[in-house]
């Protein structure tokens, strides 16, 4: 965890409190950053009529009782214990607005470049912030413009448009192999999302754990990263994060055996499958379509059930009643997958992994203020969830991205490129 | 006209698949933040009463919020006055190309050359757009390197600033449309060359340049006013596709990326005014078409 204009965020004994200190900074107009800032902002964030989608993360502050001990210091209190409020929640959002605004056009904030101009879905210029309050950045203008088609960012990096590209297709990275004008930056495993397949463990057939785990040995994982990744990408063992910290590497790779999936699928009693998907990310069909296949080989024959990438996520009652389906996820740390995605409260659980053991180490890893004890807890439920939860991850789709070979310094987090430290050789 | 483009636009919009409110959380979309998002895009009130309320907006001058939170106007306003200036040009060489390859095929009907200019403007109109960018784009962007592969319009700047990023989309645009409208060009041709006022000014003895720009041309005008107008609905229709391909800031990309994301209000405006544009070249057909003929001139 880096933390960017917070000097330091630290909960109190029992992870009711947190206490942000703040370096001192200005923003881009002049006017000093004050914890009087950083309180509105999270007053703001709490609000459901102004930011709908963060407001749920932040449910739990108390955003009336917020105090502001000194300029450089906000007390937030939750209304419940939140050992990982940080990791979980400040991590993904915690842009500090000015006191008053809401963002914007104007939007001004304390970072290493400044808006200078703005068009709508169409372009932006931000130039070099020289009051910054860490290293100045190197670059003296950055231009950052929208180009949606993933062919045409490309042409516009091989045409001398822009000098990086932000998302190119494994077939396109594949086709400029070997092209010295082009450095591709592949993301790993900590810039990628989780590609898999969730079987539902409280529907038949996957009530039966020797479905599931016979579910889990059918599948060539290497042969879906090789095919529908292009090999751009790695591989999987069932678990959201990894590399990412808290990931538990030490649990042994999966490895397909279809002799013994056939028979767990025959002592199941299964020997039809349906699968529902749908290209809501790039690869989700074609993997389907390879497990097709792959299931044929122990004697399943899974059918398709193919809805358009549009309607995928209209209509919930349907995603959570489907015994097997396609699914994808932002590749977080596996604690803030778990205690998201996973548990019986979670909004989102496909799998619907539950029950009051899980919950209960759930609400241990979420409450526990001690990064060790948290640390061995996120072990515990992921060997939990390795055992015993549908969910197969086959593989991460690593971010592809592609520059010209005079642009250094791009650094990567949770999938955004920062230009901070980035320089540009003529 | 306009009204019922706006009552079907609107009806198109609501029963696209996938829910706005839905589709804008992703993996966010918790039954509850669904409910807030829908209740705030207004999207929890009967159909007629959303329409009602849009289309007095519009008739007011307010064109709605885009899903990103900004009004569409001004958005619109930028992205159209992008999209005229593509439109501008492609319109023109739409009419060259249509005027050069129809009446060169149209004065040899029959012969040869006839036959291999007809041969090539069917081959211009059964060929997708996106399959002539991408020719253009392979041939004039990176074997000759004379243009560049995309249209981009940097922050507080005009396509004008640069015109050599408006050369590609220009004449993808310009060519199935003038190849289509050349066609109609040749006919018109072929039929004004027999006409009792060509003959008698070839039998007068004047040149055939003269004939050709006095006598024939004129003729031609009115009968194919209303293709070039057509030609238009052609251009922009082309415009969703050519300017996402080159990545131009115009409304035709507007548009295509705002049904990507069901960007209702920015359908609806980005949709109203392209209709318009088109009623509009058809308005300015018909009068072409009556002012280049005399006998609708007169009144009878």
């Amino acid at each position: 965890m880096r933390l960017e204009v917070a000097e330091s965020i630290e909960p109190n004994a029992d992870g009711t409190e947190w206490t942000i200190v703040l370096h001192e900074a200005d923003f881009h107009d002049g006017r000093p950053l004050t914890s009087a800032d950083a309180a509105y902002t999270l007053r703001t964030y709490t609000d459901p009529e102004v930011a709908p989608v963060i407001s749920g993360g932040f449910s739990m502050v108390d955003a009336a009782n917020i105090s502001t001990p000194d300029a450089r210091t906000v007390v937030v209190p939750l209304t419940i214990p939140r050992g990982d409020f940080l990791d979980a929640e400040l991590a993904i959002s915690s842009f500090v607005l000015p006191e008053g605004s809401i963002g914007g056009p104007e939007a001004i904030g304390t970072g290493p470049f400044k808006l200078d101009a703005y068009e709508a879905s169409s372009s932006i210029r931000m130039v070099r912030n020289a009051d910054y309050w860490d290293t100045p950045p190197l670059l003296d203008e950055l231009e950052i413009v929208v180009v949606n088609d993933p062919t045409a960012r490309l042409n516009a990096l091989k045409g001398g448009e822009v000098e990086f590209a932000r998302g190119i297709t494994p077939a396109a990275a594949r086709a400029e192999d070997g092209n010295d004008d082009i450095v591709l930056h592949r993301g790993g495993a900590a810039n990628s999302q989780a590609m898999g397949f969730a079987a539902n463990i409280t529907i038949p057939p996957f009530d039966n754990p020797d479905a599931v785990r016979a579910l889990k040995l059918a599948i060539d994982r290497q042969s879906l990263v090789d095919t529908v990744l292009l090999g751009f990408g790695q591989l999987g063992n069932d678990l959201v994060g990894k590399g990412l910290p808290g990931y538990a590497d030490a649990i042994p790779q999966t490895e397909r055996d279809v002799q013994q999936a056939r028979a767990l699928f025959e002592r199941a009693g299964v020997t039809e499958l349906t699968m529902l998907t749908g290209e809501t990310t790039a690869g989700t069909v074609a993997a389907a379509e390879l497990l097709v296949q792959q299931l044929a080989e122990a004697g399943v024959t899974l059918t398709l059930d193919e809805l358009p990438a549009d309607q995928y996520y209209s209509d919930f009652a349907r995603l959570f009643s489907t015994p097997l389906q396609s699914c994808w996820w932002v590749n977080r740390p596996a604690d803030v997958h778990l205690t998201s995605f996973t548990g019986s409260s979670a909004g989102f659980n496909l799998t619907g992994i539950g029950g009051a053991e899980y919950d209960a180490m759930l609400a241990s890893a979420q409450v526990s203020v001690d990064r060790d004890e948290r640390r061995a807890v996120i072990q515990q439920l992921q060997q939990y969830s390795f055992d015993h939860d549908g969910m197969v991850i086959w593989g991460y789709r690593e971010d592809l991205n592609a520059s010209v070979p005079g642009l250094t310094g791009v650094s990567f987090t949770q999938s955004s490129p920062r230009f901070h430290r980035a320089s540009l050789e003529a | 006209m306009l009204f019922g483009v706006s009552v079907l636009l609107y009806a198109a919009t609501a029963v696209l698949p996938g829910d706005p409110a839905t589709r804008m959380l992703g993996q966010d979309a918790t039954p509850e933040n669904v409910a807030a998002m829908r209740s705030q895009l207004g999207l929890d009130r009967p159909v007629p009463v959303q329409y009602a309320d849009w289309l007095g907006g519009v008739l007011t001058g307010d064109l709605g919020t885009a899903t990103t939170g900004r009004p569409v106007g001004p958005l619109l306003r930028d992205r159209a006055g992008n999209s005229l200036i593509l439109a501008g040009f492609a319109a023109s060489l739409t009419v060259v190309i249509a005027l050069v390859v129809g009446v060169a095929s149209g004065l040899r009907a029959g012969r040869p050359a006839d036959s291999a200019l007809s041969v090539g403007a069917l081959v211009g109109v059964s060929v997708p757009d996106f399959v002539v960018a991408g020719v253009l784009i392979s041939l004039f962007a990176f074997t000759f390197e004379w243009f560049p592969p995309v249209s981009l319009i940097l922050a507080g700047g005009g396509p004008l600033d640069r015109p050599s990023i408006l050369v590609l989309p220009t004449v993808a645009l310009a060519v199935p449309a003038g190849a289509w409208a050349s066609r109609y060009v040749r006919a018109a041709v072929v039929d004004a060359r027999t006409a009792p006022n060509v003959e008698a000014a070839r039998l007068a003895g004047l040149s055939p340049q003269r004939v050709l720009l006095r006598h024939l041309l004129p003729g031609v005008i009115g009968p194919t006013a209303q293709v070039f107008a057509a030609a238009t609905g052609f251009l922009v229709g082309g415009s969703v596709v050519v300017e996402g391909i080159f990545s131009y800031p115009g409304m035709g990309s507007l548009l295509a990326s705002a049904v990507a994301v069901e960007d209702i209000d920015v359908i609806l405006a980005t949709g109203l005014v392209m209709a318009t544009a088109v009623v509009a070249s058809f308005l300015v057909a018909d009068l072409a078409g009556v002012l280049s003929n005399p006998r609708l001139r007169t009144r009878p």
